[in-house]
């Protein structure tokens, strides 16, 4: 990686001097911090006060209003800005800037789902010196903020989970005038700031916001993406096993990135999760500016436990804060979920196998791989365009020399229910013959350089460029209507791709835009960065549900995310090299982006960069099946890598994983669907599924696909042929290939050749899978299903659950879906519909008569001859027997779904 | 008869039910019950028994397309919601329209208009291959004149290597046997030059040996002047001769080291050619006279001023030579004969995949694309403007690989491989960058067209009659895409 590119936090002003405070505080334990209480009441569910601080010359006071708000789903939020830039009574040297600091739930629509909810909270006691009150549904949640020095502190049944201010390393950097700077202030970093030779105005001078976070007793911390690290994050504080830099959040347009950094990378979600045997709790930091998070262990109050204390900064913008005290994992995510948007359910074809490259090179090149996919047997959903396509990267035209019909090529893709995916990125050629670029420029649509009146203007993919100011809503809706079919010359088969939305700037600060670069409502760059590419991501998604008149759900795959880009798009990690090292770091940034929201996440098969040998190439492959993103996708300089390329035997070994990937698309559709519903990940790491089990916690190179039971332990390393893999507890699991079973908590070693990825299901668990496979994923609408019962050794049973709907409209929110819960116990199996909301359309019901289960396979009973099937639709309950042969199989059941 | 879904009417006869009712697998031992045959659950491990169903991952459907041919298709695409059989008869869950006909309509004037492009092609091929053929006949008329000098010219080496052969054999008899003796004459003749030197030596001192009587005699006073000059003379020539006195080992030295030089010239070793005999000789007779004239000059009995004649070469010696360099020049002729003769040859013999290499070599077709200039060469090179691609390196049926062109900026030699359709003029119809750097490009040309590309018509017009072209139908599947 080009490291120097990069600021580290001592080149960052405002990092700079935070980290500073952090230090000196630890050397000066008596400190209480830079603000004292003014006032403090409680109303309604709504904690109110001021803060005051006084300047470093000690001539002026500064307030601070602060809120501590008890919300639905238990969530508590602190709140924290600045008087004088709420009221307007500061001056900048340019009037177009705004005077307030941004405020990224408000910007984001989370205002509109963080009601105050005052019910369940009551004031306990009130003294002189703090403040109790108890708040939660089941009241067992307490939160008391001492007065001075300032500390709020979270418990659940008395115990401590969350402090807030414990290091009074609360901060927020008043106004001040740029007259009155020093030349201390300026070598702070207060004021202009040049790095790499690139100069940051900084009108309105020091405006950071920091506070320390403690999780008490939490050893394991995960969450803040984006970035390639463990899952479990490490140490900030120059340990060994650590870090020296703080885990950074900037969306930058990383090239060829560092396995195993804090460094950041392409989205960034300020939201940690904290894990203790069987509790869990959160918070998440809404702010849209350059943030570094600070991370340290310490020893905790029970013997050998461990806290985490975690320090967070950001650049500008206001403090806001959401604390979620679970306790469990399932509670935060439904939490967290509500308030930022529930990922998306997206279209069934999505969650099949992606085939891209930087470039397929012509429509006759698009149509030679389509038919290659057919002649080999392979099945791929969606075929993708990079920035060649367009003529001369004039996005939303195309090169009439390659590509001179592409309506017939849609057709033709979508006769066997294929998509195309292109891309268009958010800068725009500057160019007075280019319609997006006139309308652009002609509209006053675009982001505005220092100046504020003048076009920002540089270089990328197509040479000097513009850029969409998103934080215009006109600009927004005019950026969504180019997607019309009249606008951009395609068909309802075709879906997008918004890649360099960090913004990426060739040659620009960081390779992005910057930070005194002015947006729609004299937003500095600087306020916003982080949110640059959601906001790109709501117009494009707008502009796709209209082309759709709200009917079709939308694919979109961005590179650049913040909380809440998964209700609208799927995410990929970015630029991998093709290598062990990048395969086996792709695992843990996957999980990492699933359990902060970020679920519909996968990396480039098999790397961007480079050529992978055979082996490398198959056991990519083996790993991405399980990804729930997966694509395959290369740099323009690399050779051509369809999967049928390497020749035989790896060509058979590819379509084999292919084709258990789409045998599971029932499963990792249903996933989708809790995610949609609940706001889980797709993936769930070792501690989710396990969340007793301390040997788990930082376990990141094996996961769970959903909770279908279904354990992966993906091969990462060359020339292994077996695997060990971790087993939690003393159920038995079986391994899918073969139904060899593995017993007994510990380490287990699994075959694993080549082509053989280890994937165990657990004992307990009922997999829902359709064993057709067929050229796409929406052709399998109609086929019949397959129950494998995995009997648990304890208790003799199993379960699963199983959604589907039409896979492509939104319907399923009229009620054309159908949810079917199974379970087996005593040799009764049991189908049963599910009182759901809203509920289920008898019409759409009644339209999926034909769907059945055509196998039942059984492992773990390997002596029963036959079992009762009892069906319970409507509250009907219809019974018969079934024999079950020497396999454990049971032949055509006639069971039907409906 | 009612055929099972999926199965062709002449196989039907494999599905029929045994005396029990069961059925055996095609590819297995497996019995069934022949009920489970098309009911949409896998039994056979080869998918036999689900013909017509998507039930089994691995088996085959048969399509009727009455009107147009018949055809399989994978299970994997029955009851899939895609029309893939012409007659419809692979989806059940939706009603697919029968475009046998039309298909029928398509493929007879796509075959028609194959057909005719084929034939047309064939004639400018017919008249590039007559071309081809006349320039091979030139080359043949080349060749055979090149092999005719080859004659002449291999039979003059013969003579003139005989030639130098007896001219080797006289030359060395001669030398054999007069070298040696030549040899023994000089070293009598030199013991001769001794012997006289010896006794002039004894001459000499007697003579000295009376003017030194003389001089102790002799009164200054008492003799005339004629006398005392005399005496002084002989006195300045005694302090010479001291001066000059050679010592009698040193004589025998030069002797005994000139007999040597002379004892290893009296027998020649098989290990020297004759020639290098012949130049050694002459070296060493060279140094020989000049070491026996030196040492004479020393020992005062030959003046310094004396001129030698060296050995001259002799005449049989030059003849010799004239003959060798007449064989070298006829030995190099028919080297410079047998290459062309080869390459001539080769050129005759090499099968260069089209029978019409020699009239097409060097033809320029030319298109803009994208924006560039693409030029493709036969059997030379392709160009992107002013960029090489590559240079023709094999041929394999219709595909030309042309290798090692320019260097890319960060990658390998750039490389194009242009496949060639029949067509009736030359003419590139696509270039393709698959892969950085290598190109594929698409051309037609009258070159790549076969009479075994005319097609009869492969329609299943009746029900049964065509139906035994089935199996071989499969391979012909991709060919009536192509179409």
């Amino acid at each position: 990686a080009f490291r120097h590119q990069f600021k580290t936090a001592e080149q960052d002003g405002f990092a700079r001097r935070n980290r500073d405070l952090a230090k000196f505080q630890k050397e000066n334990l008596n400190w209480n911090g830079l603000f004292q209480l003014n006032s403090i009441s409680y109303n309604s569910g709504v904690v109110s006060g001021v803060f005051e601080q006084q300047s470093e010359n000690g001539e002026n006071q500064h307030l601070f209003p602060f809120s501590i708000s008890f919300l639905k789903n238990d969530v508590v939020r602190f709140q924290m800005d600045e008087k004088s830039r709420l009221e307007g009574t500061v001056e900048y040297e340019k009037n177009i800037l705004t005077k307030r600091r941004f405020d990224a739930s408000t910007e984001l629509g989370f205002n509109e789902r963080a009601e105050v909810y005052g019910k369940d909270a009551h004031l306990l006691e009130q003294t002189s010196t703090s403040l109790t009150i108890r708040y939660g549904s089941h009241g067992r949640f307490t939160v008391i903020v001492t007065f001075s020095p300032f500390k709020v502190e979270f418990q659940r049944d008395g115990e401590p989970q969350v402090v807030l201010n414990e290091r009074h390393l609360l901060n927020m950097e008043y106004y001040r005038p740029k007259s009155s700077r020093t030349p201390e202030q300026e070598a702070n970093g207060m004021w202009d700031e040049t790095f790499d030779n690139f100069h940051d105005s900084k009108p309105k001078g020091p405006e950071s916001v920091g506070l320390d976070i403690k999780f008490v007793d939490y050893g394991n911390v995960y969450g803040v993406p984006e970035h390639t690290s463990s899952l479990s994050l490490k140490e900030t504080n120059n340990s060994d096993a650590g870090y020296t830099e703080p885990y950074r959040l900037y969306n930058v347009d990383l090239f060829e990135y560092e396995v195993d950094s804090p460094m950041s990378q392409y989205g960034a979600i300020p939201f940690m999760q904290a894990h203790k045997p069987n509790s869990d709790v959160a918070v998440f930091w809404s702010n849209a500016a350059a943030t570094w998070i600070d991370v340290e262990k310490e020893s905790g109050p029970s013997p050998h436990s461990q806290s985490t204390s975690t320090h967070w900064y950001s650049e500008s913008g206001t403090l806001d804060l959401f604390i979620f005290l679970g306790p469990k994992a399932s509670d935060v995510y439904e939490s967290y979920s509500a308030l930022v948007g529930r990922p998306l359910l997206p279209p069934l074809f999505s969650i099949g196998y992606h085939q891209c490259r930087w470039n397929y090179v012509s429509e006759e090149d698009v149509l030679n791989v389509d038919a290659k996919f057919d002649e080999v047997d392979m099945p791929y959903d969606t075929i993708w365009l990079d920035i060649e396509y367009a003529s001369k990267r004039r996005y939303f035209t195309w090169d009439k020399a390659t590509f001179p019909n592409p309506k017939a090529m849609l057709e033709k893709l979508d006769s066997k229910s294929r998509k195309l995916i292109v891309i268009l990125d958010p800068h725009i050629k500057n160019d007075p013959n280019y319609f997006v670029s006139k309308e652009l420029i002609d509209y006053n649509y675009a982001v505005k350089d220092k100046s504020g009146v003048d076009n920002y203007n540089a270089d990328c993919w197509p040479g000097n460029s513009v850029w969409v100011d998103f934080f215009n809503p006109e600009a927004q809706a005019w950026w969504g209507s180019l997607y019309e079919f009249d606008r951009f010359e395609s068909d309802k088969n075709l879906w997008i791709w918004n890649d360099m939305n960090e913004p990426s700037v060739f040659r620009g600060p960081e390779t992005s835009m910057h930070r005194d670069a002015i947006h729609y409502g004299g937003w500095e760059h600087r306020d916003i960065h982080n949110i640059y590419g959601h906001k790109c991501i709501n117009g494009t998604y707008n502009g796709l549900i209209k082309r759709g008149e709200g009917a079709v759900r939308p694919f979109i795959l961005t590179r650049s995310f913040f909380a809440g880009t998964s209700a609208l798009a799927a995410n990929w990690i970015g630029d991998t090299m093709t290598t062990w090292e990048h395969l086996r770091g792709s695992i843990p940034t996957v999980l990492t982006n699933g359990i902060s929201g970020m679920a519909f996440s996968g990396a480039d098969v098999a790397g961007f960069f480079g050529n992978p040998d055979a082996e490398l190439f198959v056991r990519w492959y083996e790993t991405a099946i399980f990804y729930p993103f997966f694509r395959a996708h290369a740099h323009i300089d690399t050779k051509r890598r369809e999967p049928w390329l390497y020749g035989e035997p790896y060509t058979s070994l590819v379509r084999e994983l292919l084709r258990i990937r789409y045998r599971l698309l029932p499963t990792w559709y249903t996933a989708f669907y809790n995610s949609h519903t609940h706001g889980f990940p797709i993936l769930y790491p070792q501690f989710l599924m396990h969340p007793e089990d301390e040997e788990g916690f930082a376990i990141d190179d094996q996961f769970y696909v959903g909770d279908s039971g279904l354990l992966v332990k993906p091969v990462t390393h060359p020339s292994i042929d077996k695997i060990t893999i971790y087993l939690a507890d003393d159920e038995v699991y079986f391994d899918l290939h073969d139904h060899t079973e593995y017993a007994g908590k510990g380490h287990q070693v699994v075959p694993a050749p080549l082509g053989r990825v280890p994937v165990l299901l657990r004992g307990g668990n009922i997999l829902i899978t359709r064993e057709r496979i067929r050229r796409a994923a929406e052709l399998t609408r109609n086929d019949p299903f397959t129950l494998t019962i995995a009997v648990s050794k304890i208790g003799k049973n199993a379960s699963g659950f199983l959604y589907l709907d039409d896979g492509v409209t939104f319907n399923y929110k009229k009620g054309e879906y159908l949810i079917r819960h199974f379970s087996y116990e005593n040799g009764i199996l049991t189908m049963k519909d599910s009182h759901s909301n809203p509920p289920v359309s008898p019409k759409y019901s009644s339209s999926q008569k034909h769907l059945k289960v055509e196998r039942i396979n059984i492992y773990g009973e390997q002596t029963r001859k036959s079992i009762k099937i009892r069906k319970i639709i409507d509250s009907e309950v219809t019974e018969w027997d079934v024999s079950v042969d020497d396999s454990g199989c049971i032949r055509n059941p006639q069971l039907f779904l409906v | 008869a009612n055929d099972l879904r999926g199965v062709a009417s002449d196989k039907s006869d494999l599905y029929k039910p045994d005396a029990k009712g069961n059925w055996k697998c095609l590819g297995s031992d497996k019995l069934i019950s022949f009920n489970q045959v098309n009911d949409d659950y896998c039994d056979c491990p080869d998918g036999s028994d689900e013909p017509g169903t998507s039930a089994c991952h691995n088996g085959k459907f048969f399509c009727k397309n009455t009107g147009y041919i018949s055809s399989y298709i994978p299970s994997n695409r029955v009851d899939d919601t895609v029309c893939d059989c012409c007659d419809g008869s692979d989806e059940s869950l939706i009603k697919c329209p029968n475009t046998c006909a039309q298909k029928a309509r398509e493929y007879l004037a796509t075959l028609e208009e194959h057909n005719r492009l084929v034939k047309n092609g064939l004639k400018i091929r017919e008249q590039w291959a007559l071309e081809s053929a006349k320039k091979t006949d030139e080359v043949k008329a080349r060749y055979k004149e090149i092999s005719d000098s080859l004659v002449a010219v291999s039979a003059e080496k013969t003579q003139l290597s005989e030639k130098v052969e007896k001219m080797k054999r006289s030359t060395d008899l001669g030398a054999e046997a007069v070298l040696p003796l030549d040899f023994q004459d000089l070293r009598v003749a030199l013991l001769s030059l001794v012997d006289e030197r010896n006794e002039m030596q004894e001459r000499l001192d007697i003579l000295t040996n009376l003017l030194d009587e003389l001089t102790l005699l002799y009164e200054t006073d008492k003799f005339d002047e004629t006398m005392k000059e005399a005496i002084l003379s002989f006195e300045d020539l005694k302090e010479q001769e001291i001066r000059r006195k050679v010592s009698s080992d040193d004589v025998h030295n030069y002797l005994e080291s000139c007999n040597n030089h002379l004892s290893m010239l009296t027998g020649p070793s098989e290990d020297i050619t004759f020639s290098s005999l012949i130049k050694d000789i002459k070296k060493i007779l060279n140094s020989l006279v000049w070491n026996i004239k030196l040492s004479l000059i020393n020992f005062g009995i030959l003046s310094p001023s004396a001129s030698s004649t060296p050995l001259t070469d002799s005449e049989s010696y030059r003849r010799f030579e004239a003959a060798q360099r007449d064989l070298d020049a006829a030995e190099e002729n028919e080297k410079s004969l047998e290459k062309e003769h080869t390459k001539l040859m080769h050129e005759l013999e090499y099968h260069h995949g089209w029978d019409l290499y020699r009239a097409i070599k060097g033809m320029e077709t030319k298109r803009e694309i994208g924006g560039y200039t693409y030029k493709v060469v036969f059997y030379e090179n392709v160009f992107q403007d002013s960029i090489l691609l590559g240079n023709f390196a094999s041929q394999e049926g219709n595909v030309l690989k042309y290798e090692n062109g320019q260097s890319c900026w960060n990658g390998p030699h750039r490389s194009a491989i242009v496949t060639v359709e029949c067509g009736v003029e030359n003419e590139i119809v696509s270039v393709l960058e698959a892969q950085k750097c290598e190109y594929l490009i698409k051309m037609k040309s009258p070159a790549a067209c076969s009479p075994d590309q005319l097609k009869q018509s492969l329609l299943n017009t009746q029900n049964s009659a065509n139906e035994n072209a089935v199996n071989g139908m499969e391979d012909k599947e991709s060919s009536v895409d192509e179409l």
